[in-house]
């Protein structure tokens, strides 16, 4: 039984690798907000969801700055404040980058290795544009090698 | 023969507690790639005048040519997806140095209200570590702050910083009923684990 408890506790540890932040301007995209006509359905709440990209093993940043009247990212850290039922599709919209199967902000791969979405943690097939950003929402974009995506990210207190 | 009765024990134990290699998504990486510090701020706030303290010992430090960059976690909301290693500030040093390999080889400091982490990319931090082990923590996100400051000192070897009176009053992080939930939470599945492991262990003998 001591044994067994012993594994237990070592392997409660956090045994998973880290991926590197990329270098170079196709890793740190600009902030850009497009303007794009949005309607917020009336809702003046502003939600969290968290968004992230990785393209070639590494993570792309998602810049602070991207703003309309019912989408925005004040850190650069992934989280985007949403208003009303927006999509996915809305946000790159805005921010003015490419997202489609063969294309996530400035890179490009082939049909037969697409771009794929993860949605706590679980596997998207439906357009990636069509993703709802849904409250505490937590996707994952990748393009290359596949990364295990995490399934929750804390918020902070009122989103 | 002990190793084979426990396969199945060890084999779930292991499912549950051991996620592959996952994606990051933790603030702090984010903002130190371009910035030296990175302060709490979804896990309560650092007061102004403890922020700008730190900033001038970061600076001196750097002009001292002590090349270093400080992560404050005050609580489990600053880590993001990798709340796991909330309590762990060795562990997420580590972790945080690797996310910035590409864009920062320097010294890493990471507090918590549980103490500090070193990181240096391929060093050893031993002699770091030991360095600020008995730099005392207060609470809050002032208090982490202040820590911070008092350990850049130190191993910049800058004279100690005259650190503004802590006023508690800041959030800190994770209330302790939070922390006790957990901690029961994850005993009892272990608990069960066992348990689970032991009544498939009897039925193979029966």
């Amino acid at each position: 039984m001591r044994l067994l408890i012993l594994i237990a506790m070592a392997t409660g540890g956090f045994p998973y690798p880290p991926t590197p932040i990329g270098v170079g301007a196709l890793f740190h995209p600009r902030a850009a907000s497009r303007p794009v006509a949005l309607h917020c359905d009336g809702d003046e709440r502003w939600r969290g969801v968290h968004l992230e990209l990785f393209a070639r093993n590494r993570v792309v940043i998602i810049p602070a700055g991207i703003r309309s009247r019912c989408l925005r990212t004040r850190w650069p850290v992934g989280v985007i404040e949403v208003r009303g039922r927006r999509t996915l599709g809305d946000f790159f919209r805005v921010w003015g980058q490419p997202l489609s199967r063969t294309r996530l902000v400035g890179f490009q791969t082939r049909p037969g290795r697409p771009v794929r979405a993860y949605v706590a943690g679980r596997r998207w097939r439906g357009a990636l544009r069509a993703i709802p950003l849904r409250r505490h929402a937590q996707i994952v974009l990748e393009l290359g090698k596949h990364i295990p995506p995490k399934k929750v990210f804390l918020f902070p207190d009122g989103l | 023969m002990l190793l084979r009765r426990l396969a199945p024990l060890v084999g779930i134990v292991a499912l549950v507690a051991l996620p592959a290699a996952r994606a990051d998504a933790d603030p702090a990486s984010d903002i130190l790639y371009t910035q030296r510090i990175y302060l709490p701020f979804f896990s309560g706030k650092v007061s102004p005048e403890h922020a700008q303290t730190l900033k001038q010992v970061v600076d001196g430090a750097w002009a001292n040519g002590y090349q270093v960059k400080v992560a404050l976690i005050a609580g489990d909301k600053d880590l993001g997806g990798v709340y796991q290693l909330f309590g762990k500030p060795q562990e997420y040093a580590n972790f945080l140095g690797r996310e910035l390999i590409f864009l920062y080889k320097g010294h890493l400091l990471v507090v918590m209200p549980q103490g500090f982490g070193v990181y240096r990319y391929q060093q050893s931090t031993a002699r770091e570590q030991t360095q600020v082990k008995g730099v005392p923590v207060a609470e809050g996100p002032d208090g982490i702050a202040d820590a911070a400051s008092l350990a850049v000192a130190k191993l910049a070897g800058l004279p100690k910083p005259d650190i503004a009176a802590s006023s508690g009053s800041s959030s800190s992080g994770t209330p302790a009923w939070e922390v006790a939930a957990i901690a029961v939470g994850g005993a009892l599945l272990i608990a069960g684990m066992i348990a689970f492991g032991v009544l498939v262990l009897r039925r193979r003998r029966a």
